[in-house]
């Protein structure tokens, strides 16, 4: 046992010791400086997510072309000379919601669609609503005799990525993938999101697969528990125009 | 030491606490959601998804701080004035947790026909280990910090007794495991930037060691005692014994008993203070009175009994001089027993 009769002793109810003053200064002092050292390090250190993004900026746009529902409504615009093999716009709702229900009866006819644009890399989605939102096309000249894409074979793969809602993913938020993410991803689906198959390339920028499954149907429901996580699928790859649609068989899903 | 409840008993000390907790969460948060996203080149992260780290690391930053003022206190008494009003620093941890969840229900289940608890709780049902639902482990966490912080107040601690109260606020460890569980399965596993691992890692390391280091140091000041043929134990060497400080004596039971002189006399009470089993042999005698090192709470040497209007009483010990040995009694005495002090004069001479 040590002397410590001269040490000073605190009362919280009466006044503090000057000597302990000093100490307890420098301990607020020292966390302080630690916490906003901490607090710089976990903000800078973080990943960078990209720069997915609504495009505020870009105003109400509206788009008229050819309206294809499974396995997910997508919009089809004709070619031309920016994108010879014509161009897919995957659609959403507003919120967490998908357009299955307003495009159910339009399915491979001419439609006029409105709302706002969100792009990631070069792939662009439209959140459809506003005034013009999902209608048969008033006017089919820009058309110009253009029926849909016709659907190309690429082949059987097998690909190793995240399963994603394609709606946060391409910019609605950010991360819009990941783990912490996934309590979202699952809701957007759920609500009718069409989920993507992003693959991580070492050489360039990831490559999104709309899925489908092996009918060419959708596959939400098969997919929910394996949503956010690094899997290896397999199943057959097609071209629609721009857009690689993945038809899987859920039952070769790993875990990586 | 409070005769009747209110919601705080405010003192100077208690204020100067709060503000520096106060300004010490508002700091962080402008640091970290204001000033150091301007440090980062364009694109950050959203603004909710900000938001969310950063009232979730400042929690988890508060609550390793929580659990590492004891071992501290324990191993340096100059952090005691850390601890006395530790349970304010346990009631804003909990709201800024309570933040860190509304934002997650403000973005994350927003914007869904889905109730957003249910989404909540019920959007991943993933139950392999890498893919749990660490939301789970965050709102179980939440749940213990609400019960501790609801039943912070002196008012639950008399109510539900403190071994009881102990018991339940012991669960901050619990809390702490789930929490660092919740990251694990959370962000470390969205994040692939090393800082948010090594922030766990510091945290696990530092709360554990200085829990093993102050376990030691007591382990060591905890010498075996060694008992007469009648039982009693031996205390000191009665001219070790310095005027107004106390000293701790283990007993052949494990019990701990508090010995002060006081002026020319000796007396012995519980170890354990009645508030919230506080060291009473790491106090001081002021105005007569041993005084807790932990919140101040006082009583008579002689009968274990608080001053009144205050009616906190702790049991006594009989001690008995022989030659310049100190020696005590191990049997304790039922609280507020009225003891014989053992008088220095006459144990000199
Ligand atoms: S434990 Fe609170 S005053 Fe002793």
């Amino acid at each position: 046992m040590t002397r410590q009769g001269r040490a000073p002793f605190y009362v919280g109810y009466l006044k503090t010791p000057r000597a302990l003053l000093a100490f307890l200064a420098i301990v607020v002092g020292g966390v302080l400086g630690v916490s906003a050292v901490l607090a710089v390090t976990l903000v800078v250190a973080q990943d960078d997510w990209g720069d997915a993004g609504f495009q505020w900026g870009d105003g109400y746009q509206t788009r008229t072309g050819i309206l294809k529902v499974e396995p997910y409504p997508v919009l089809f615009l004709p070619p031309d000379a920016a994108y010879p093999q014509g161009r897919a716009i995957p659609l959403s709702g507003e919120g967490k919601r998908g357009v299955r229900d307003k495009a159910a009866d339009l399915d491979g006819k001419p439609v006029d669609i409105g709302g706002f644009l969100l792009r990631a890399g070069d792939r662009d989605m439209l959140q459809v609503g506003g005034e013009v939102d999902l209608r048969p096309a008033r006017d089919r000249s820009a058309l110009a005799g253009f029926s849909g894409p016709s659907s190309e074979a690429v082949g059987k793969r097998t690909l190793r990525g995240e399963i994603v809602d394609s709606k946060c993913y391409l910019g609605a938020m950010r991360p819009g993938e990941g783990k912490t993410h996934k309590l979202c991803a699952n809701l957007c689906l759920i609500g009718g999101i069409p989920p993507m198959f992003v693959v991580y390339r070492a050489d360039g920028p990831p490559e999104v697969l709309l899925l489908a499954d092996l009918q060419g149907g959708p596959v939400t429901d098969a997919l929910l528990d394996d949503t956010a996580r690094y899997v290896e699928l397999s199943g057959t790859v097609e071209r629609r125009a721009d857009l690689l649609v993945f038809r899987v068989d859920p039952a070769t899903l790993k875990h990586l | 030491m409070s005769v009747r409840y209110r919601p705080v008993q405010w003192n100077r000390s208690k204020v100067v606490y709060d503000t520096c907790l106060g300004v010490g969460v508002a700091l962080y948060l402008l640091i970290y959601l204001r000033w150091a996203p301007g440090l980062v080149e364009p694109p950050l992260i959203g603004g909710a998804e900000l938001r969310m780290r950063a009232f979730g690391t400042c929690a988890f930053w508060m609550l390793t701080l929580i659990l590492c003022i004891g071992p501290l206190a324990r191993l340096d008494r100059r952090f005691l004035p850390v601890l006395y009003n530790r349970r304010h620093f346990g009631v804003l941890t909990f709201f800024v947790a309570v933040a860190h969840l509304y934002t997650v229900l403000g973005w994350y289940t927003a914007f869904s026909p889905i109730d957003p608890w249910v989404a909540l709780l019920g959007s991943n049902t993933d139950l392999s280990f890498l893919g749990f639902p660490f939301e789970w482990l965050g709102i179980a966490a939440l749940t213990v910090l609400f019960a501790m912080a609801a039943t912070s107040h002196d008012f639950w601690l008399a109510f539900l007794t403190p071994p009881v109260w102990k018991r339940l606020h012991m669960l901050v460890y619990a809390a702490y495991g789930l929490v660092v569980m919740h990251v694990t399965l959370g962000v470390l596993q969205a994040e692939a930037s090393l800082a948010y691992g090594a922030m766990i890692g510091i945290s696990l390391a530092v709360v554990a060691g200085l829990h093993v280091v102050a376990g030691r140091v007591e382990a060591r000041r905890d010498t075996a005692p060694v008992s007469d043929a009648d039982g009693w134990v031996q205390v000191a060497r009665i001219d070790e014994l310095e005027d107004g400080v106390g000293r701790t004596v283990t007993l052949p039971g494990g019990e701990r008993a508090a010995v002060f002189r006081h002026g020319d006399k000796i007396s012995a009470l519980s170890n354990a203070c009645a508030h919230q089993n506080g060291p009473l042999g790491e106090g001081r005698i002021l105005d007569g009175c041993v005084t807790c090192p932990w919140h101040g709470f006082q009583y008579d040497p002689e009968t274990g009994r608080a001053p009144a209007p205050f009616t906190e009483k702790v049991a006594t010990y009989r001690l008995r001089r022989d030659g310049d040995r100190l020696l005590i009694d191990p049997r304790a005495l039922p609280p507020g027993t009225r003891t014989e002090p053992v008088r220095l004069a006459e144990a000199v001479s």
